[in-house]
Order: structure tokens, then sequence, then C-alpha cells
């Protein structure tokens, strides 16, 4: 054949119908099968040698589950806890979500950075930073208020804010909890077909009575299921009630199971055994979220695309605007600042020394002048490079799995590595640190104490986020992208380096700022696997909050606050540019 | 560009039969293709499909939407694992399920066209058709000239350094049908390469299409529902219906002998009426309709008594002003009438019946004009009985 005098076949026709070995397949398969085994292996493993393996028998464990001191007690205040502040969220997110997509009220930026709060400022942060504004004596909202009341003659010596009680508590939880609800709803408002509400308006419906029975309905799953996400999370957390439940002896189940596995001979049946109520709880969550989503098929999702006609606040326009905005100054902006403002104080007192302030904290941190600042910078050192590997390997991983779980779906291994990665989501991560410490810290294996043993863990505690983002970014490249590829002849390793990663790039910048951290910031597995010898930033600040050492605390707290948001602002940053670029 | 004997012989594999006939450049035995709805229930997307397509061929597949083109295609392609059957090429078995042999899509060198062009954004048009030579690892020096020679045969030479994004519907697909050819592989497949482009695009690049097939040789498999585009391109149309073959054949046979009012209606508009056959006159078979009798010339063995459907299509009718001595000719009254540029459209009426679809040149009647129209014997197809239509 020829085509203007060349010959037209131009690459040799070989025999190419003989299999060639499927390299992407065999590096594919291989990683599916590890992380697999990693996300299955510590908890069966765990499961198997408590209840089986050793000892005591199940009756044993039990019995020593129900007399465990105020065990009873613990779990009715972790349902006040979580009960309360789950309530209280979900009203909150429903409210700013509806706010920001269907009323003038909405300001554009708030919608896109609202999700990205507990990224900006993490839990543990803000539980400190709230602690250091709110303290009984020294708290510096407290200090406001009582020179404010000194000028109308009112001497009080201690509060009037108090964080170390149950409205302190629910509160904190409660403002962690908006994001994980308002994201569900906002997007379920965004693609609810605008002609349902337009309908019950063109009927002479009023606004009030169009939410009442025609919106709120049609978004009940997404309320539903932003609420149960709170729920899964709410169950999970530990740094909230650690930091603030101590002092008024208010413990709940988290607190209680680290405390377990910290104690010598650690009680892991005990722990197991709990840790199992709460996936028992997540369990039921999810299959009761299945069932509404089952019954509601008919809900009407469509017309993307279409502006819905927004609601006019009226006067309330700005009242609604300034509690949309309070809501970042209370989450992010007063405990940072809080926590700025203690780590230039050389300690924490009743007085602001405005004369004392320096920066001599963080020359102590990032030089590593004393024990205390060594410590510190070991810790933010070691988080860094574990989220740095930890979320390069887990986008790089997640991303090789998920083109092989796509292209191969048939394959039962695609299945079960699609089935394991997203098990980490409804398994508390409490559990996870149980089954690590089982599985893995002792012989054979050896990894107590050690980097790799919290390397691997955040890997699992991270990877329903990881192959969720992934795998959304693979969607979106479009499946007739890389089939094009293969009937040009190109095979899977060529398809995915040069296809569908470089397309993916935008979504899996977004995914490694997510996973980076996640994982810089974890406090729950940090700190059932870190050993002060390898301390790590959740472990850390921890430490220095129970032992002493907070104006240290809120210098790594600042650091580290800083380095997070450069490295989510920066992510998104870049996908956004890639985005642009040749579309 | 002349392929001889030799290039044919060039290729020698032969079938796992041992046999050395000609090997036909596509072979599909028995194809299924089952999928299961989210609901659970079973289509049969592809259901027991066998086709062989002789080397060179431009095979269109033409059937309405969700009858199983695309699912063909793509099972040809590799990119989608039928439930059972056998592929095979000239160079070899590409699918058996008996055999649990399937080649994936990258070794069976069957290029293919996208109905979304499916162009890689990030890479230049220059780099989107050199892919599939790099991908082959073809010598360095020949990728340059060869992607360049393909581009300005498609008259996008000037586009190379442009991404896609950055040119317009028509070109890109230009761009999708130089990447499919650039490689030269045997088989090329499109899936409604132009139903995204505008009419006059569209007809356009069916001439070229057309013209790099016979120039370059390859087999063609070309799935549409367009059927003037299925006329223009095809050396032969298979209409698909419910994933299966209803018939297939050159253009003009399908067209002139459709199998069945379905095939019929597919490659063409018809006009259609029900009747019992009264008897023979000569060769021509008498037939009693609502218009009175039809004279049919046929080689359909068709006896007194039977009920049969006949198929016509409009453009064989005959409008006239006057009587003459024709045929199957009857008095019609203008109904209702339609400018369509290159003619004019009626709907007729003889006495009570109304006949659609007649064609006349000329300046445009009135309504209540009165005409003759008839059929001639020969341009009146017979078909079974009239279950057909009831299916229909
Ligand atoms: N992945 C799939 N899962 C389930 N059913 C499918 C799938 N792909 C195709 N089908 C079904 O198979 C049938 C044939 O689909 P196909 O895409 O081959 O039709 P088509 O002839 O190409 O139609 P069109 O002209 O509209 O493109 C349809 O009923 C379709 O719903
Ligand atoms: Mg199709």
């Amino acid at each position: 054949m020829t085509i203007r005098g060349e010959k037209w076949p131009l690459t040799a026709s070989r025999a190419s119908v003989s299999r060639r070995p499927r390299g992407f397949m065999i590096l594919a398969s291989t990683l599916a099968a590890l992380i697999t085994v990693l996300i299955l292996y510590p908890l069966g493993a765990t499961w198997v040698s408590v209840f089986f393996l050793r000892g005591d028998s199940v009756t044993t464990i039990l019995t020593a589950t129900i007399r465990e001191p105020d065990i009873g007690k613990v779990l009715w205040n972790t349902a006040v806890i979580i009960g309360g502040s789950v309530l209280i969220a979900t009203a909150i997110g429903a409210t700013l979500a509806w706010l920001s997509e269907r009323s003038d009220a909405s300001m554009g930026w708030v919608t896109r950075a609202l999700p990205l709060v507990p990224f900006l400022v993490p839990p543990i942060v803000g539980a400190v930073g709230w602690t250091i504004l709110t303290a009984p004596k020294s708290g510096y909202l407290n200090l406001i208020v009582r020179g404010i009341a000194s000028w109308f003659g009112l001497d009080i010596s201690t509060g009037p804010l108090n964080p170390y009680n149950w409205v302190g508590i629910i509160f904190v939880y409660s403002l962690y909890l908006v994001p994980l609800v308002y994201l569900p709803i906002a997007a379920s408002l965004r693609n609810l077909d605008p002609s349902l509400e337009e309908a019950s308006t063109s009927s002479g419906a009023s606004p009030w009575w169009t939410l009442r029975y025609v919106t709120l309905p049609a978004i009940k799953p997404a309320i539903g299921a932003g609420a149960l996400l709170a729920l899964i999370y709410a169950l999970s957390q530990y740094s909230i009630p650690a930091i603030l439940g101590n002092v008024p002896r208010i413990e709940v189940l988290t607190v209680r199971i680290v405390r377990l596995m910290s104690v010598f001979p650690a009680q892991i049946g005990v722990a197991l055994t709990l840790g199992m109520l709460m996936i028992v709880v997540i369990i039921t969550g999810l299959w009761l979220q299945r069932r509404i989503l089952s019954r509601s098929r008919f809900a009407t999702i469509g017309g993307r695309g279409m502006r819905s006609t927004v609601v006019a606040l009226g006067r309330w326009k700005w009242p609604s605007r300034i509690v949309m905005l309070s809501y970042f100054l209370i989450t992010t902006i007063l405990p940072f600042i809080a926590i700025v403002l203690l780590s230039m104080q050389p300690f924490w007192s009743s007085v602001i020394h405005w004369t004392s302030f320096n920066l001599n904290n963080y020359t102590d941190v990032l030089g590593g002048l004393s024990a205390l600042g060594r410590g510190a910078r070991d810790a933010l050192l070691n988080s860094l490079s574990l989220a740095s590997i930890g979320a390069t390997g887990s986008i790089v991983i997640s991303a090789i799995i998920v083109a092989f779980t796509h292209r191969h779906w048939s394959n039962p291994l695609a299945r079960l590595t699609e089935a394991s990665t997203k098990l980490p989501g409804a398994v508390s991560h409490v559990v996870i640190g149980i089954a690590f410490i089982g599985a893995l810290a002792g012989p054979p294996f050896r990894l107590s104490g050690t980097l790799a043993i919290l390397l691997l863990a955040y890997l699992v505690v991270t990877m329903p986020q990881a192959s969720f983002i992934v795998s959304t970014a693979y969607s979106q490249v479009g499946k007739e992208l890389s089939e094009a590829s293969f009937t040009s002849g190109a095979s899977e390793t060529r398809t995915f380096a040069k296809i569908s990663l470089p397309l993916m790039i935008p979504g899996l910048a977004a995914g490694w700022a997510t996973v980076f951290v996640l994982m810089a910031g974890d406090v729950t597995v940090s700190v059932m696997l870190a050993s002060p010898g390898r301390p790590v930033v959740g472990y850390e600040i921890l430490d220095l909050w129970t032992f002493g050492g907070l104006p240290t605390l809120a210098t790594i707290a600042t650091v580290f606050t800083l380095l997070s948001c450069a490295v989510v602002l920066g992510a998104l940053a870049l996908s956004r540019k890639m985005a642009l670029v040749r579309r | 560009m002349a392929r001889t004997q030799s290039d044919l012989k060039r290729r020698p594999d032969s079938t796992e039969d041992g046999s050395s006939q000609i090997v036909p450049s596509i072979s599909i035995e028995n194809l299924v293709k089952h999928f299961r709805r989210e609901n659970g229930t079973e289509v049969r997307a592809v259901d027991d499909i066998s086709i062989d397509v002789p080397l060179g061929e431009f095979l269109v597949l033409l059937g309405p939407s969700g009858c199983g083109k695309t699912t063909l295609l793509r099972c040809i392609a590799g990119l989608e694992k039928p439930t059972s059957g056998r592929i095979a090429t000239q160079r070899g078995v590409m699918f058996d399920s008996g055999k649990r042999r399937n080649v994936p899509p990258e070794a069976r060198r069957i290029g293919m066209v996208f109905q979304s062009y499916a162009l890689w954004p990030h890479m230049t048009v220059f780099d989107n058709v050199a892919y599939p030579l790099r991908a082959r690892r073809a010598p360095k020096a020949g990728i340059h000239s060869r992607v360049t020679s393909t581009l300005d045969v498609l008259g996008i030479g000037e586009l190379a350094h442009q991404y896609p994004g950055q040119v317009s519907g028509g070109q890109q697909q230009r761009v999708a049908l130089a990447r499919a050819l650039v490689a030269g592989e045997d088989t090329v497949l499109f899936d409604e390469p132009l139903s995204n482009v505008d009419a006059q695009v569209r007809d356009e690049l069916r001439i070229e299409i057309r013209g790099m097939q016979r120039e370059l040789g390859f087999t063609a498999v070309y799935v549409t529902h367009d059927r003037e585009e299925a006329m223009g391109l095809a050396t032969r149309i298979a209409v698909i219906e419910r994933g299966r073959v209803a018939q297939i054949g050159t253009p003009k046979a399908i067209y002139s002998q459709p199998s069945s009012l379905h095939v019929a209606r597919t490659i063409g508009s018809t006009t259609e009426m029900g009747g019992t056959v009264k008897g023979w006159e000569g060769d021509h078979a008498v037939v009693n309709t609502k218009l009175g009798l039809i004279r049919v010339s046929t080689s359909e063995s068709v006896s007194p008594g039977d009920n049969v459907l006949l198929v016509t299509r409009p453009v064989d009718w005959q409008l006239d002003f006057n009587d003459s001595p024709l045929v199957n000719q009857w008095r019609a009254v203008i109904k209702a009438g339609a400018f369509l540029g290159t003619r004019n459209e009626y709907i007729v009426a003889v006495e009570d019946a109304l006949i659609h679809h007649v064609w006349h040149h000329g300046e445009i009647l009135p309504q209540g004009s009165q005409v003759w129209i008839s059929i001639p014997p020969a341009a009146i197809q017979i078909l079974g009985d009239s279950d057909e239509k009831a299916k229909a």
C-alpha cells in the first residue's frame, strides 16, 4: 500500500496476536493485592487472634468489657455528645448550604471555602485554640469580656466562658462536623431540578412553604448522607474529647479505647469489643441510609446547568451573611489568632504581656534548641515527611489500582480491592489502630514504635478518600480517551502513563493535598502507634497538652496550620491551572 | 492505488482449520453479547450475529438507535468482551469463547474512529496522530514524515501544532480520522463518525472517507443510522434489527429487494398497502387492494388468497395530468402538497385511500387538483403476510 509514494504500513506487521507480557497488569494486580492484604490482614489477624487464638474465651472478654469501670457512663457520654453534635451540625450545615446555594445571601468564595475549613485548621488545633480562648482563668476571650465588664464596675475573677463542660465539647464537635454535612447537601441542592421549586412557587406557594414541602423532601437523602458522614467522623474523633474532656471528666468511647490500648498489658480484647460496638453503629447507619435511598428512587435529580432562581432574603440578607462569615471566624480565624498569640508568649497567663512578644519559641522549635523544641521539631519533620511520602504513594497506588479495576472489572481481584479500599471508611480509625497494634506491632513484624507502622496505618485510613478522589478524576477523563489509546495499539502501561495519568493530574493534585493534610493532621492513629522516640504532630500536640509546654504546642500548631494551608491552597491553584490549560 | 493479487497473498496467515482460501478480513461467527442492566434484566445487545467481511470491503451497519451497532463494533475492536462466539481477522483468532481466547484491543491492529472523536486534549494534533506510530515503536525518522503526509492528505497540515480544543468540530473529526489511518491498519472501525458535524462538512468528509478507503485499501466497518450515508459509502450494508442481522447485501439489493418491512423502512421511505392475491395474469400477480386491482411483476411464488403487503418507494410513483395507457393507474385528487426544494411532495387521495410522499417536479399543484398517479409493476415489492405490518 502506498500513499504519496510512501509505503503505508510503517511498522512491522509482527505477529502481534501472541500474548505480550502485560507489565501494567502485573504491576497493578500486585499493588491491588498488597493494598488489599494491608487493609484486611491486620483487622482479620487481630480479630482472629483475640477471639480465637488467645487463652481467654469470648465470654471472658465480654464479661471483662461489661465489668469495665464506668463503661455505662462512657457509652452514655458518647451517645449524648455525638447525638447532640450531629443534630446541631446537620441543622447548621443544611442552613448554610441553603443560604449559599439558594438565597441571595450567597457569596461565591464561601461556598468554595467552607468544606476546606477542617483542612485549614485541623480539629486538634481548633480544640486547643478554643481552650486558649475560653479557659475560665486565662482564656483570651474571657480576658476581653472581663476587661469590658470591669469598665462597668463589674469585677469577675473567672469565666464567664468555659470550654470544659458538655456545652463546650458539643460546640467544638459541631464546628468540625458542619463541613461534612454541608458538602452533600450543597451538591444536592445544586443538582436539584429547579423546575420542582418553580412549579411550587408558580402554584402560589410561599418560599417557606416551598422549602418545607418541596425542597426539603427532595434533598432528604443528602441530609441523611451528610448526617451519616458526620456520625462516622464523630465516632472516631479523638482529639477534641482528649483535650476538652479530661478536666470535667467527660470520657467518650475513643478516649477509653485508646487508654485501654496504652496500659500495660494492653487490654486488646476489651478494646476490640468496644471498637466493634462502633462498627455496629456505623454499619446500622449505612444500612439505614441504603433503605432511605432505595425508597426515594424517584427524587428528581437532573437539569444540571440550569441556574435556579434564588430566594431574595430582603432585610435578612446581611444578617445571614454575617452568620456565614462568623462560621469562619469561629472555626478558623479566632482559634488561629489565639494560637499565634500564645506562640509568641513565653508562657500562658491571665495577663497578655504585650512587651514580651517575641519569636523565641520559633527559634527554639525550628532550631531544636531545648529538649522540648527538639521533640517538636522531630514531630514536625516526621509528620511532613510521612505525609509527603504517604500522600504520593497513596495517590500513585490509587491511580494505578483505579485504572486496573476500571478496565478489568470482571477480575475478582479488582472487585475485592475495590471493596477493601472502601472498608476503612466504615471501620473506625480507633479499630484500625487496634488492629495494627495487634497484628504488626509484635512478632513477627515487630514494627512497634517505628515510622513504618505509622506510614502503613496512614495509608490504610486514608485509602477511602484517596481512591474516591482518584476514581472521580479517572471517570472525568472519559472512557473513550483510553479506549482510543488501546485501539491505537498502545499497551496498558503506555495508556496509563501517556493518557490517563496526565489527564488526571488536576484531580490527583487535589487528592494529594487532601491525603497529605489528613495524614499530617492525624491524631487518632498517631496517638496509638507513635512513640516518644518517633513523635508526629498529632502525638506531640497531645503530649505537650498533657505534660505542659503550651507555647511550644502553639508554635507547632501555628507552623503546621500555615503549612497545611499552603499545601491545600497550592494544590488547588495548581489543579485549577492545569485544568484550564489546553481545554 | 493498485492492490494486486500478490498484495493479498502477502498475508499468509491461514485460518485455524487450514483452509487456504482468500481469508476474510474479519470473520464473525455466532457472536452474542448480553448486558445486565442495573435492575437485573438482561439485554441481548448482539444476538447471534455471523458476518464475513472480505478484504477491502466497506461494510455499513445500519439500524435504529439501540439495536446493538456500537456494541458489535466494540466487540470487534476488543473493547467489549462478547458473551460467546468467535471473531477472527486475517491475523488470527481474536476472540473465541470456546477456547477462552481474547486478544486485547492493543494487539488486534484494528483502528477505530469514535463518535465523540476521543482526541487527547493534552496533546497537539501532531502528537495525537503520531501516537499510534509511537505506540507501535515505529522508527523515529519515519514518524514525522508519515504524520505530516497524513495530515496533509486530510487537509489539516497547518493545524499540526494546535491542541484539539483549538480547532473546529469538523477539523477534530479529520484529526480522529488521521489518527485511525496513520498506522496503516488492515481494518478501521467507524462509530457514527459524522453525527456531530454539520451537513456540509458531513458530505465532504463522507466523500473523503470513501476516497481514503479506496486508496489505502483497508477494510472498513462503519456504523450509522443515516441511510443516505449508508448508501453513499457501502459496498455492502448490513441492516441490524434488535441485535440480529435482518439483511445483508449491496445497497442496490437491499433497496430494491428488502427481505422485510423493517428493512424496507430502514433503507428508505415506503408507501405500503395490504391486499389479497387474486390470481396471475401472465407474469404479473394481481393483488386486490384499497386502490383496486394492482399488477405486480414478481418472482415471489404467491397463490390466490394469500394476504400480502405491497411496498413501494415514493420515488417510483408517477404523477401525470392526463390519462395514458399505463397499468396501475388511478385518478387522484391532491390533498396536500409541500415544496421541498428539489421536488414537490404530495399526499394524494384515490377515492378514500390516501397515498403519502408522491414526488413530482415542476410547478406546485393546488389542493384539489385532479391528477393521475401510477406505479410500474416492477417497482412494487411483495412481502409475505401482513402480520409484519401488525408487528411494525
Ligand atoms: N454497558 C451497558 N450496560 C447495559 N446495557 C448496555 C450497555 N451498553 C449498551 N447497552 C444496551 O445494549 C443495547 C445496544 O446498545 P448499542 O449502544 O450497541 O446501540 P446502538 O445501536 O449503537 O445505538 P445508537 O444508534 O443509539 O448509538 C441497548 O439497548 C443498550 O441499552
Ligand atoms: Mg451507538
